[in-house]
């Protein structure tokens, strides 16, 4: 390389290195998402079984005027159902959950009190009044029932 | 050896190349960071459940201060740049970040910065966000994340907002 061209690098990185002043500084911006999993219910139907065709176990008795609500932002969610107390002997209460968006419904399920999968593979999703049905049945052994109640409990996991 | 007088004057050019940079002349850009932070939970629903996350959260708009020192007068122009080096950014969040208050004379009377009092994205590469000229200290900035959801998944996200201060 002659000197000629041996000044003009020089030149060319001492520009370079005498470009612009500058100073640089950081700040730092995080957020933190925690792991979200809400559900609400609404209403608390109420269900009689009352008549019968003759020959035939009692009618089943239906509501499908209660929903739920749910948001989460975890993969793979599910929700459970549960029942405080065993229901009376030949009686049968279940519940169907309509799936959000990407959910599996498990259909009709008869509630007890070991809680069982209702709607699975729930993924990041946020939706309102998703429809529930109860059906409660009766067989004929089950006899004249006084009323009673049930507390069912959904769960999101 | 006598110095020949073409190589005299790439020999002064050089040197005048070199000194008229010396880290005397530096322009300075000190921050006050606010590390911005938040931490979104159920709380952060916008109606309970079956409701999705508030969407935008705002700063503070005194969060973060930085002062421009060091400049030769209080005509000397310069201009702050922004970027952001994402430590673990999630695509679906945007930062933006703005101007919130002009500051005040270091020393020397100067005139109040230009630029930057709406909201602009940071990238991933320098754009400008305000000018100035002379030293300027005080001048806060403020930040606002746009974007959140529940389709975003839970974890920490954390981005690095890198400001340069440039002769102009």
């Amino acid at each position: 390389m002659s000197h000629r061209r041996t000044i003009a690098a020089l030149l060319t990185v001492a520009l370079a290195l005498g470009g612009p002043l500058f100073g640089v500084t950081t700040d730092t911006v995080t957020f933190t998402i925690s792991a979200i999993n809400s559900l609400s219910v609404s209403g608390s139907p109420t269900l009689r079984v009352m008549t019968a065709t003759a020959g035939s176990q009692p009618d089943a008795a239906t509501d499908a005027t209660t929903s739920y609500s749910v948001t989460t932002n975890e993969d793979g969610r599910k929700i459970t159902g549960a029942i405080d107390l065993p229901m009376p002997s030949g009686v049968t209460l279940s519940i169907r959950l309509a799936a959000p968006a990407g959910g599996a419904s498990a259909g009709d399920v008869a509630l007890a009190v070991a809680p069982a999968d209702l709607v699975t593979s729930i993924t990041r999703v946020a939706e309102v009044a998703r429809p529930i049905s109860y059906s409660m049945s009766a067989t004929v052994q089950a006899g004249v029932v006084a009323p009673f109640s049930r507390t069912v409990t959904l769960t999101v996991q | 050896m006598r110095a020949s007088p073409r190589r005299l004057c790439l020999g002064l050019a050089l040197a005048a190349a070199l000194c008229a940079r010396t880290p005397l002349g530096a322009i300075l850009l000190s921050v006050i960071p606010g590390n911005y932070a938040e931490v979104i939970d159920e709380s952060d629903l916008t109606g309970g459940a079956g409701s999705n996350l508030t969407a935008t959260y705002t700063s503070a708009s005194t969060i973060t201060r930085m002062d421009v020192t060091g400049t030769a007068s209080a005509l000397d122009a310069w201009r702050v740049d922004v970027r952001r080096i994402d430590t673990s950014w999630h695509a679906s969040l945007t930062l933006r970040v703005r101007r919130s208050s002009d500051g005040a004379d270091c020393a020397l009377p100067t005139s109040a910065p230009t630029g930057g009092v709406a909201y602009q994205n940071v990238e991933t590469t320098d754009t400008a966000l305000f000018s100035g000229s002379g030293d300027r200290c005080g001048i806060n900035v403020q930040y606002q994340v746009t974007g959140l959801s529940v389709a975003i998944p839970p974890a920490a996200y954390s981005t690095t907002v890198m400001y340069t201060v440039v002769d102009i």
